[in-house]
């Protein structure tokens, strides 16, 4: 089948989004094709923080100053994908003393509003914080939820009249003539081939753009630098907290949801589907968390995970592969981004890249983005992303604890609870009626999307309870056959769903497991194993989509 | 206070344990902090369900020779076959007389439908698991009961229905009246429901039509809390059909049940069962032959001797709390600091996928042929200590489907004499102080010599087989 429009964005990450937001809000007809789920790259796997900026400051001042704008028109334009935490810069025993005058000058030169406070008050908001600190500042931070984000611009992008076309790989860019003019995708659920010929292409695939653009012969060296982080069972702290000193592993602990993250590492990797979590990499980031908040270790580390970012500078060769000295060079890449025409660049005209920048800046990267395709279509259009707030936003930022509320307050005012009421998920407050639903939106029966749209699975039973459950709702679902796809082996299908959500938990478990984890694992094995035999369930097939663990 | 026998841990090997010993006449006490792991189980006792290719075995009887042959260090092969035998036959009378049978044959598996529609074999099963026998060509209807949260028959329908060709397998929307309004039904809720006559009288009459003249229905496992063999009977007389259970989720109400029967024993055999206290060892530092006192219970701010000649440690593998790891790679014994099998780097503690071959699994303390620990020397650490279940090292028992024959064999070997003519200086208190005569030893059937017999191939294992 060949579909036409006028600007193909391939990507479905912040990035993606952002520039068919953009795109569509300017009044081009648009199509976004993502391989996998919304949020399935790194924009699904970062660290939640949406920069005030101050992490950049002193050694990148545009990064830094194209965060705090940036920071500023999402609090207004998506404020209810944020949590307005607020950020704290503080100076540990662990951190030169002498970064903090430097670095408060660099935050004034570039407009990051920073206000230091006294020890006393910083520990008051902050109880379980070093006590040692010397210096605490202020900042602007704020989590950032991206499922929640890139969730609103895929609503805003339809709204706009644009398409997102998810579970659609793209196998390769169609060149004519010295330039494109499209690309071949497959449906990855049905194998379905979908020609999709446009005007313009929009390469916002992260660290897998090289390998769009290769397809049209053009290299483009994106360097994958993993980033691991680990989620601590609680809100060790309410407030976004960085260590006040050059960037670097593990300094940095958000509060996102009902848990805490910290991290992050960084280390080049060769491949941006297959990389594992090192046993050291784990270490470093407790050994790191307890400068920030002493005993950290004592606290459940819930699961850990891996994001790669596409490190990109233009005449930058290849770093180092793999090594842990190679994180020192990938840290000095830069953290800003790049937009390539490759007309200019290549010799292949109508194919644009996006690449690098951080999920903070998405916004201003999809601007300039489209303001390239407008030149290159010869028309003028404003932007309008700046102004115009989602529409699915409410006027709020995101509530820690709105979801309590939600759902203690289920049903009618008696507290009955009603048909869809019950709770699926005790550890992330999930509903029958929200399983059902989001899994009707989906379109397609994987369990593992609820993991992203509905956090189902995320808690410390680690699915125990939920997947069966979900996999149990799965298959009411099919057979009232609520999908539009049609699905070759619906059996297979929901076996595998099951299989691979139990499986993508486990990843995230396996570098974390000591103490309760390993408990738990053992009350789950004894569930999926022992009682339910889910390994012997017939015509399962193995995962495919996912980025697959080298056994370390 | 002194026993003649602690108990440490609640769990099948534990209480199973203690009623040993207080059925013949030791002062014993099971002592745990919490009631172990039956109530995630299954409540069935699962002997030997895999074979090394993850097969499903047919009969354990015929497997288990090859089985210890080729595992020389597995808890069967210290504990001995006969020791199993012995174990499951005390068990199965324990569960008999206390009106709860398990029903079963070591020379047969059945293979019983899962709640997400696999089959699983399991050597003992209580009698109102017994007619989901998947091997039986007879028409199945699982019961779908709207608004209970924890089973989902259809899933487990069509994945049956994937395997089993030769007899129709459907479902059926059974209503579910006098729920809980203010939060979700709970197995328990349900078992408790069930418990009672009037209940199933009003529920059967709604269900018939909905059943049009099915031969047996599968319900989750919660027919009933304290009186499920009734329940059972009753059910079926009222449908006209065998009715049969499937485990689901834990809470595991035949868990429970084989919990309540096992308490019922020991406590009726004069053994005592107190539940709260973190427990900590106590040994003889001073003596000769290295001796364990007994244990320390510490409970609300304040702390309890329990003075004892033998201890019994049943405390479990990670999950019970034997089994303790405070950082990724270290593992530590949580009431003796026994020193426990295990690899000190995390990475190869776990394999890649969930259900693939965990080494972690088969951690562990080590034993002699007595069950006692053994120190890394391969010397008896006490002469009067035992680990027991899921404590000992060297089995995969979700991998292998040995959980509950481990727990049975080992604490039978732990609890009952040894051979004295293999151990001549080792007569235990248990024995000297006998008061009642322990229950006959008669085999299940067949005796071990038929075991060897049945197959053809590993008569010459029969030696193996008595350690
Ligand atoms: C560990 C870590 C922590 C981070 N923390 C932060 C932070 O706290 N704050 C911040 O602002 N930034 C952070 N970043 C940076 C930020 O996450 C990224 O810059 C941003 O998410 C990149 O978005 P993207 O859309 O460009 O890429 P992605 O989100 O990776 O999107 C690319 C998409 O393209 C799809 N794709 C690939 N190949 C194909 C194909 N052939 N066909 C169709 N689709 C394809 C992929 O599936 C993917 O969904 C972090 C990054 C990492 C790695």
């Amino acid at each position: 089948m060949t579909l036409g429009t006028e600007i193909l964005i391939i990507g479905g990450g912040a990035t993606g989004l952002g520039v068919a937001r953009d795109c569509a809000l300017r009044g081009f007809k648009t199509i976004l094709v993502e391989k996998g789920d919304l949020a399935h790259g790194t924009s699904g796997r970062y660290h939640g923080l949406l920069h005030s900026g101050g992490r950049y400051a002193v050694r990148d001042r545009a990064s830094a100053r194209d965060c705090i704008v940036e920071n500023r028109i999402l609090r207004r334009t998506f404020p209810d994908a944020i949590e307005d935490t607020g950020g704290l810069f503080v100076v540990t025993p662990n951190d030169p003393p002498e970064y903090a005058n430097p670095w408060l000058a660099a935050c004034a030169e570039v407009g990051i509003p920073v206000e230091e406070i006294p020890i006393a008050l910083a520990l008051k908001e902050e109880p379980l914080l070093n006590p040692k600190i010397s210096r605490a500042f202020r900042v602007p931070d704020a989590a950032c939820d991206s499922f929640d984000l890139l969730h609103a611009l895929a609503a805003s992008v339809r709204e706009a009249g644009g398409e997102v076309y998810l579970r659609h790989r793209v196998e390769s860019l169609i060149v004519e003539g010295g330039r494109v003019c499209g690309a071949v995708t497959r449906n990855v659920a049905t194998d379905e081939r979908l020609t999709l010929r446009a005007e313009m292409v929009v390469n916002c695939a992260g660290a897998w753009a090289g390998q769009i653009a290769a397809t049209a012969g053009c290299e483009l060296r994106v360097t994958p630098g993993k980033g691991t982080m680990i989620a601590m069972n609680s809100r060790l702290v309410n407030t976004v907290v960085n260590r006040c000193h050059p960037p670097d592993d593990g300094d940095i602990l958000v509060p996102v949801g009902t848990v805490s993250v910290i991290g992050t590492t960084e280390v080049v990797v060769e491949n941006p589907d297959q990389y594992a979590i090192e046993a050291w990499e784990v270490e470093k980031l407790l050994a790191e968390g307890e400068v920030l908040v002493p005993r950290f270790r004592e606290f459940r580390a819930l699961r850990a995970w891996a994001g790669v970012r596409p490190l990109f500078e233009e005449g930058r060769g290849k770093k180092e592969e793999g090594s842990h000295e190679g994180d020192e060079n990938s840290r000095l890449i830069s953290r800003a981004h790049s937009i390539l025409d490759h007309e200019t660049r290549d010799g292949v005209g109508r194919l644009i890249s996006v690449v690098g920048g951080k999920l903070t800046t998405f916004r201003l990267m999809a601007e300039q983005a489209a303001d390239l395709v407008c030149r290159k279509m010869n028309v003028t259009r404003e932007c309008r992303t700046a102004e115009i707030p989602a529409s699915e936003a409410g006027k709020t930022y995101h509530i820690h604890g709105a979801r309590l509320g939600n759902v203690e307050h289920r049903g009618d005012m008696t507290g009955r609870i009603g048909e869809g009421d019950e709770i699926i998920c005790e550890c992330e407050l999930v509903t029958r009626a929200q399983v059902e639903e989001a899994l009707k939106a989906s379109a397609s029966p994987v369990l593992n999307d609820l993991r992203r749209d509905l956090r189902l699975g995320m808690g410390p039973c680690q699915a125990g309870f939920c997947a069966y459950r979900a996999a149990g709702i799965l298959n009411s679902q099919l057979q009232m056959s609520n999908f539009k796809l049609k699905i070759r082996n619906p059996q297979s299908a929901i076996n595998s769903a099951l299989l691979e959500f139990l499986q993508e938990r486990w990843k995230g478990l396996r570098p974390v497991m000591w103490g309760a984890n390993l408990k738990q694992l053992e009350l789950d094995l004894t569930i999926y194993r022992h009682t339910l035999a889910a390994d012997r369930l017939p015509l399962s097939r193995e995962p495919e989509e996912y980025p697959t663990e080298k056994t370390a | 206070m002194r026993y003649d026998v602690i108990v440490v841990g609640a769990g099948l090997a534990g209480l199973f344990a203690g009623s040993l010993a207080a059925q013949r006449g030791a002062k014993t006490l099971v002592v745990a902090r919490g009631i172990g792991a039956m109530p995630v189980g299954t409540g069935c006792i699962d002997v030997l369900g895999y074979d090394a290719k993850g097969e499903r075995i047919t009969s354990p009887t015929t497997a288990l020779p090859k089985f210890i042959k080729a595992n020389r260090k597995h808890p069967y092969a210290l504990a001995g076959l006969n020791a199993l035998e012995n174990g499951l036959t005390a068990l199965k009378s324990m569960c008999d007389s206390a009106g709860y049978p398990l029903v079963g044959d070591l020379s047969a598996n059945h293979w019983l439908p899962t709640a997400v529609g696999s089959i699983r074999p399991t050597c003992f099963a209580p009698e109102s698991f017994i007619a989901g026998e998947v091997r039986r060509a007879e028409p199945m209807t699982l019961a779908a009961l709207p608004g209970f949260r924890d089973f989902y028959p259809h899933l487990a329908m069509s994945n049956l229905q994937s395997q089993i060709t030769n007899y129709p397998i459907t479902a059926a929307s059974l209503s579910l009246p006098d729920r809980p309004t203010h939060r979700e039904a709970y197995a328990t809720d349900l078992a408790r429901l069930f418990d009672d006559a009037n209940y199933r009288a009003k529920v059967t009459k709604a269900w018939k039509g909905e059943l049009n003249g099915a031969a047996r229905v599968g319900f989750p496992a919660i027919l009933g809390l304290a009186h499920n063999p009734a329940a059972r009977r009753d059910l079926a007389e009222r449908l006209g059909a065998e009715v049969f259970e499937i485990p689901i989720l834990p809470p595991s109400v035949p868990g429970m049940r084989l919990f309540n029967v096992l308490r019922e024993v020991l406590q009726e055999a004069g053994g005592k069962l107190i539940l709260g206290p973190e427990i900590t060892g106590r040994v003889d530092g001073r003596a000769l032959t290295p001796r364990v006192l007994g244990v320390t219970g510490h409970a609300a701010g304040k702390s309890t001797i329990y003075e004892a000649d033998r201890v019994i440690l049943a405390t479990g593998g990670f999950l019970g709390g034997g089994l303790i790891s405070e950082r990724a790679g270290v593992a530590a014994e949580s009431i003796f600091d026994l020193p426990i099998t295990y690899s000190s780097q995390p990475e190869s503690w776990f394999a890649p996928r969930l259900f693939g071959a965990h080494p972690f699994a088969r951690f562990g303390v080590r034993v002699d042929d007595l069950m006692r620990p053994l120190d890394a020397h391969g010397e008896v650490m006490y002469e009067n200590l035992h680990a027991v279940g899921g404590l000992v090292a060297g089995a995969d028992r979700l991998g292998e489907g040995s959980r509950e024959g481990i727990d049975v064999a080992t604490a039978w070997r732990a609890i009952a004499p040894a051979p004295p003519s293999a151990r001549p200086d080792d007569k235990t208190t248990i024995a000297r102080k006998r008061r009642k005569a322990p229950p006959e030893e008669s085999r299940l059937s067949p005796s071990p010599d038929s075991i060897a017999s049945t197959d053809a191939e590993t008569t010459d294992d029969t030696n193996s087989i008595h350690i």
